[in-house]
């Protein structure tokens, strides 16, 4: 049996992208089981608003912008690649890992400023939901910086060409993370 | 995969994004509450669309794979709807009348 991840299955979609998107319909479950008891939760009892007030929304409008500009980075990397241009991919790729660095770097000044408050994860049911959101969704980000990190290294020492299909694989999961925090972000700090 | 043709725009699509960004913002400071929050949602909604169906190239894919999207979001419309009536409205049923 061809196992592949350039192989069609039945469905005509090559496994490794069937596979992902399988990896992303139960990561649709788990955030979304998140944000539907954030949202009973919320809807159920009061005082979350003024507990949202404390957040710092500048910071999350800057990584708002930070997250969608690196998932036009990730897609210009999968442009290049279909473009054979070696140079466009490096950059790309790189960008995309420097603006996921700087999402994750920009949200730890945002936990250190909330803690120093007082607001600890333990300080009430809004904290709670939103350590636990913005922390899963941060460790979802991490791994798409270690992902796009072996990509480039293997783009940079010229031994990604028999595997190029990964970088569309890895921007689907990048893409995927992107929209949970369009989501997160109204959430959290607009409502 | 893609092919030059049929490729959208990416950065056109990324000014949409962060435009309606600013119109969710501008929604949370100018208008009442409840418009406000149903406007914010619908705007969250259109962008996650715009990434799924042009940076995530879903347009381009077979029909199967949008099974793969909307079934486990139908999963999460039915968790939503069978815990309602025990945290919002706290089991309580309004009464019949008299």
């Amino acid at each position: 049996m061809d196992t592949r991840a350039e192989t069609l299955t039945a469905t005509g979609i090559p496994t490794g992208k069937i596979g992902v998107w399988w990896f992303l319909a139960s990561e649709i479950t788990v955030f979304g089981g998140l944000i539907a008891c954030y949202i009973v939760v919320r809807l159920g009892s009061g005082g979350w608003a003024e507990a949202s007030s404390h957040l710092n929304f500048s910071l999350a409008l800057l990584n708002t912008f930070v997250l969608l500009s690196s998932s036009l980075t990730m897609v210009l990397a999968f442009a290049a690649v279909e473009d054979r241009k070696p140079k466009k991919l490096h950059i790309n790729l790189l960008l995309t890992l420097l603006l996921g660095l700087t999402f994750l770097v920009i949200k730890g000044f945002e936990y250190a400023g909330e803690i120093a408050q007082g607001f600890t994860p333990g300080a009430g049911i809004f904290w709670s939901f939103y350590y636990g959101m913005t922390g899963l969704h941060a460790l979802h980000v991490l791994a798409g910086i270690v992902v796009n990190l072996i990509l480039l290294i293997a783009a940079l020492r010229d031994t990604l060409r028999p595997n190029e299909h990964r970088v569309e694989l890895a921007g689907l999961y990048w893409h995927f993370v992107d929209i949970v925090w369009i989501f997160l972000f109204p959430l959290l700090y607009l409502t | 995969m893609t092919s030059d043709a049929h490729r959208p725009n990416y950065f056109v699509i990324w000014l949409w994004l962060i435009g309606l960004v600013f119109l969710s913002i501008s929604a949370s400071f100018f208008l009442p509450k409840g418009a406000a929050i149903l406007l914010i949602f619908l705007v969250a909604l259109i962008k996650a669309v715009l990434v799924l169906l042009n940076y995530m190239h879903l347009k381009f894919e077979r029909p199967i794979l949008y099974g793969l999207v909307i079934v486990p979001l139908l999963i999460v419309a039915i968790l939503i709807f069978a815990l309602f009536p025990d945290f919002v409205t706290h089991g309580q049923l309004p009464h019949p009348a008299p």
